[in-house]
Parts: C-alpha cells; sequence; structure tokens
C-alpha cells in the first residue's frame, strides 16, 4: 500500500494545486493554454524528480542546519540544466516557456518536497513521490489551462472547438480568469472529495 | 563551535563547487546547440520578411555569400537572389506598447517599400495585444503591411497610423495601443531606411 500510495496520492489525494494550493504562482500565471499548463507542469516534473532523487541520496549527509540553502542550490541546478536544455532543443517551445523556468526555483512545491519528503524517505520512494507529486501538478495545470483556453480562445491544444463563430471570452484568458477558473475548480474538486 | 561552524561552511561550500561543476558541463554540452537555436529564431524572423533569396542574409557580409552589414552598431541582413539585391531586413524598435518594448523585424525592399513585417519580441496582453504576432499565414494585421511605403500611405506627421488616428492600418479590435506602436516602430524604420540605405549599398557593393 505504501510504495504505490506515495505515487498516487499526488494525483487527487495530496494534488499540491487542487488540495495543497501550493505553487499558486506558475499555476496562475502560464495557464492560458493547455499546452502552456502540460510543458510547465513537466518541466517541474522533471526538476522535482532529480531534486528529490539527489536531496534524498544525500540526506544523512547534509547538516540539518543548512539544508534549505543546499535544497535550493540543488534545485537552481536543476533548473538551469533544463533551461539549458530546453532552449537547445526548440526555440519556439523556449519562447513560450522561457520566462516561467526560472520561476520554478521559488515554486514552493518542489522545495516542500524536498523538506517534508525526500530527506526524510529512501531513494525509492522519493522518486515515486517526485514523480506522483509532478504528474498531479501537471494534471491540475492541464485541466485549469484547457478551462481557460476553451473559454478564452475557442481552442484546446490550439485546435478550434467552436467554429469561427464563436466570440471568446477574453477574460478567461487574463489573469482575472485564472483566479475565477481555479476558484470553480477547487469548488468542484472539493465537492467531489467529499461525496467519496 | 567554530569547528561546528567550520562544517556548516564546508558542507555548504562542496555543494556549490559540484553545482557549478555540473552547471559547466551542461553548458558546455549545449552551447553549440542554443546558439544554433538562437540563430534559426533570428533567421526564422528574417525570412519573414525578405523575398525569396539565394544567398545567406545572417551570415556577415565578409564570408562567401553573407549578407549582414553591421553599421553604426546596427545589424542590416541584405537579400540577395543571383547577385542583384530583393530586400533589407533590419530591427526597430518602440517602447509605447501596451507592455512596454516592441521589437519589429522589418523587410524593406530596395526602393523602399515594405515586404513583410514580424514582431520578434513584445510583452503585449494575451488575447488582445499579442494578437500582433500570430502565426504569418494568418496574421491580416501583419501582412496588411506588404507593398505599403512612404510614399504610397496616408500618412499623419509623417508617419503611417491605425485608422482610429486617420491613417490606413487596420487596428485589432479590443487592441488599439499594441497596433498604433507597431505603426510607431514600421514608420522609424522606413524613415531610418530613406536616410542610410545609399551608405548601406555603398558599402555593400565594396565588399
Amino acid at each position: 500500500m505504501s510504495i504505490m500510495h506515495d505515487f498516487t496520492k499526488g494525483f487527487i489525494k495530496e494534488n499540491p494545486i487542487l488540495i495543497l494550493l501550493l505553487g499558486m504562482c506558475p499555476t496562475l500565471a502560464v495557464t492560458t493554454s493547455a499546452i502552456n499548463g502540460l510543458a510547465m507542469g513537466l518541466a517541474a516534473t522533471a526538476v522535482l524528480l532529480g531534486s528529490n532523487m539527489m536531496i534524498s541520496t544525500f540526506r544523512t549527509i547534509i547538516p540539518a542546519k543548512v539544508r534549505i540553502p543546499i535544497f535550493i542550490v540543488i534545485i537552481a541546478t536543476f533548473v538551469t540544466i533544463i533551461d539549458f536544455v530546453i532552449h537547445s532543443i526548440d526555440y519556439k517551445l523556449y519562447k513560450a516557456l522561457g520566462l516561467f523556468i526560472p520561476l520554478i526555483v521559488v515554486n514552493c512545491i518542489i522545495l516542500a518536497r524536498a523538506e517534508a519528503f525526500a530527506s526524510k524517505h529512501p531513494i525509492f520512494r522519493s522518486i515515486l513521490d517526485g514523480l506522483g507529486m509532478g504528474l498531479g501538478f501537471s494534471l491540475a495545470l492541464t485541466i485549469l489551462g484547457a478551462i481557460r483556453e476553451i473559454l478564452g480562445a475557442g481552442t484546446i491544444f490550439g485546435i478550434s472547438v467552436f467554429g469561427v463563430n464563436y466570440e471568446p471570452c477574453l477574460l478567461m484568458i487574463l489573469p482575472p480568469g485564472a483566479f475565477i477558473a481555479l476558484g470553480i475548480l477547487l469548488g468542484a474538486v472539493n465537492k467531489f472529495i467529499k461525496k467519496v | 563551535m567554530i569547528k561546528d561552524v567550520l562544517k556548516l561552511v564546508f558542507a555548504l561550500t562542496l555543494v556549490c563547487v559540484i553545482a557549478a561543476l555540473a552547471l559547466v558541463y551542461a553548458y558546455n554540452t549545449t552551447k553549440d546547440a542554443i546558439a544554433e537555436q538562437d540563430r534559426l529564431a533570428k533567421l526564422e524572423a528574417i525570412k519573414a520578411v525578405l523575398p525569396p533569396y539565394d544567398n545567406e542574409p545572417d551570415r556577415s557580409i565578409k564570408e562567401k555569400n553573407g549578407g549582414m552589414v553591421t553599421m553604426d552598431e546596427k545589424e542590416y541582413y541584405i537579400a540577395k537572389k543571383e547577385g542583384i539585391i530583393t530586400g533589407v531586413a533590419f530591427q526597430e524598435s518602440t517602447k509605447n506598447g501596451y507592455g512596454g518594448l516592441i521589437e519589429v523585424m522589418i523587410g524593406v525592399s530596395p526602393k523602399g517599400s515594405l515586404n513583410g513585417i514580424d514582431i520578434v519580441k513584445h510583452l503585449e496582453t494575451p488575447g488582445l495585444g499579442n494578437k500582433i504576432d500570430t502565426p504569418q499565414e494568418d496574421n491580416t494585421f501583419k501582412n496588411q503591411f506588404k507593398d505599403k511605403s512612404l510614399a504610397n500611405s496616408k500618412l499623419i506627421n509623417g508617419e503611417l497610423k491605425v485608422k482610429k488616428d486617420g491613417g490606413d492600418i487596420q487596428a485589432i479590435s479590443g487592441a488599439t495601443i499594441s497596433p498604433r506602436a507597431v505603426c510607431e516602430a514600421v514608420s522609424k524604420g522606413l524613415k531610418h531606411f530613406e536616410i542610410i540605405k545609399e551608405k548601406l549599398f555603398s558599402i555593400e557593393s565594396s565588399e
């Protein structure tokens, strides 16, 4: 139960966005379209996986007093490497995400998992935790991005859903739309979870 | 006490040194690919605004087939077909966008009419002002600049203007400030081209 639980808890039960409400800054800022949400989520997952793995490996020798600075250095290193890699693969993707990649450093989900999980658990479980949390984050970001894209631009992953006559509700892809969509999504998730 | 502090300092230093080494390695491995991607991004903007060419406008004029001239710290990309100059591309910018800086790549024919424009960098509102930068094929805003010149357009104070300001550029519904800023940058570019073109072509032919 516990090993599988490490992986699946991030999806719904301890979903970083829908339940824990962590990492709201990238959540609100990047989710103007489904693809942006997905890409941001996957980039954060890669960082989370790397940092959890590293921190878990060295958890016994990292001095408790300076653990936070050490976590930050490890996370920042992974973020910078991911930034280099994305930049070297595709300039279009980099142009879309470039601004938000450095922000992963200050994404509190990653630091929270390092502090709350990876620094206390063995490496395999930390990897599962990182993957699960990262995918849960990606899932929530993609759903939020999809809702906003459908309402605010009339498309999903760039494909038109309502035809050309649809007048998009621009508000949804502007910053206030992020708060409105997130609020309604959280309400729906809360109601659903209470029933189960 | 001192010993404890030294231990912490040592641990932090060690972590930072390892991180630095990892970054050096990552930087060196991706450096060339990143430079190539940056070149592709620039080349795409150049290509979008120039007529068909068979030289390499983004390589220095001193190289074989190159077409880039640097003059007063500004780069001009000269397109040539079978040895004849068909157009010049260069960047112009304005700070009057809704989100501040807008950088525009402008392609001009040797006679001074526009071949096309492309937005290189902008911070306009998603869904409104950023429609100045949707893909080239179906961007009626960008495409309407084709063949416009200072000679054949309705000018107000010597500049291209959006219809709202009395000019003949169709703005984007819900966003006037961004198209206005683009008009300003394009007009600036066209005027600039008139001033520098002789010098530019004389440098080009002397190479």
